[in-house]
């Protein structure tokens, strides 16, 4: 059974993946959900996929959804910040951490998951537009395994055999083509 | 739409993508062509690609998500119903595979695929994604900067979508672009960035009025 961390977990991507994992309930288990603000996206979200841990990265947002899951009475751990996001991006039990933070926010949870060896299913495209080079350094440092979820990465890592990491012309590839 | 009309689009126009269901800010990216621009410096990191090997093409049905062109002149194309639930559950359980809820494709209800290639004058995101390769070091960070900045302004009511890019334009000119060696020194290049882009949009705005 491999242990699921969804960063973005209210978001588009998010929502998706938790559609896919509740398809297959004896092979994934929810570990971790975080969101940004939406406190009662991700209240819902616990409900139904009853995660060891909750994270809103929006402090505030974190208390009101600590007094909510009180309120339900769900047994889950609320963290907050950063900080919140970085631990569950880490923890032993997670396997594979899904990257959907939209934007900037989600350079440094992403960084944490790939420092702590995870397998990263990488939807948070402006963390390697910002940092490519030195993320892909830490990628190789840590033996994290760097998956693409963009509909378009993913295809052409479909398209592409063993051993393109070290560049195109090696597994005779000429160009890609992204529509 | 012509090039004055692209300056009026509302952010509900230009979240409302025909073909996949996305949050605000890609679909805006979407509209401007930077979410192209933003993989293609993705895939130059995640395949080893030089941006000169990566090309984008408009493809107005999504059923075909990218190809790869090898040196005997096969061209692989990756299909499928325009529906993240496939490249999720392909990611997830790599190497297997695994039921993902996508609906079949049917060949005979798409009838067709077009392709066009993209006008890089209604979408100066695009080269400017391509400049920001060239220059290298921190300045595609300065360019996601400033279009997270843009995006946010342009949701929020307060800039234009034709503006987007010009705010792009001017923080790239404006930011000194550093060797981007540290996380340190990428967020700092970030943080800077967005003071320069909301100084810019300001002045735009206040053009504007």
């Amino acid at each position: 059974m491999k242990g699921v961390t969804i960063l973005g977990a209210t978001g588009s991507i998010g929502c998706s993946t938790l559609d896919v994992l509740s398809r297959h309930p004896g092979d994934y288990r929810v570990v971790a959900l975080t969101a940004n603000r939406d406190v009662e996206g991700l209240l819902a979200q616990c409900e139904t996929h009853l995660p060891d841990y909750a994270v809103m990265a929006d402090e505030r947002a974190a208390e009101q959804l600590q007094r909510r899951v009180r309120e339900q009475g769900i047994a889950v751990e609320v963290l907050a910040g950063n900080d919140g996001l970085e631990t569950v991006a880490a923890l032993a039990a997670v396997d594979v951490v899904v990257a959907a933070i939209v934007g900037a926010a989600g350079l440094l949870p992403t960084l944490a998951a790939v420092r702590a060896s995870k397998s990263v299913l990488l939807a948070n495209k402006e963390a390697l537009v910002m940092s490519g080079r030195i993320f892909m350094d830490e990628v190789q440092r840590h033996n994290a395994q760097l998956l693409p979820l963009d509909s378009e990465h993913n295809a052409v890592f479909q398209c592409l055999a063993d051993g393109f990491q070290s560049g195109l012309a090696r597994v005779g590839a000429e160009c890609a083509k992204y529509c | 739409m012509s090039l004055d009309e692209l300056s009026g689009v509302t952010p509900e126009q230009a979240c409302a993508h025909p073909n996949w269901v996305m949050g605000r800010k890609i679909s805006v990216d979407s509209a401007t062509m930077m979410n192209k621009g933003l993989e293609v410096i993705e895939a130059c990191w995640l395949f080893g690609a030089t941006a000169e090997q990566i090309e984008v093409v408009v493809h107005p049905q999504s059923v075909i998500h990218s190809l790869v062109e090898y040196v005997d002149g096969s061209v692989l194309a990756q299909l499928g119903s325009p529906d993240m639930r496939t490249p999720i559950a392909h990611a997830l359980a790599w190497p297997q595979r695994i039921e993902s809820g996508v609906k079949p494709l049917d060949l005979f209800e798409i009838a067709q695929l077009d392709f066009e290639r993209p006008d890089s004058v209604r979408f100066p995101c695009l080269r400017l994604a391509y400049e920001s390769i060239q220059v290298g070091g921190t300045a595609s960070t300065v360019l996601n900067a400033a279009n997270e900045v843009a995006v946010d302004q342009f949701l929020t009511g307060h800039l234009a979508f034709s503006a987007i890019p010009v705010v792009i334009e001017q923080t790239l000119e404006q930011v000194p672009v550093s060797a981007a060696d540290s996380f340190e020194v990428i967020l700092k290049a970030d943080t800077e960035a967005r003071v320069i882009a909301g100084e810019i949009v300001n002045r735009l705005v206040g053009y504007k009025n």
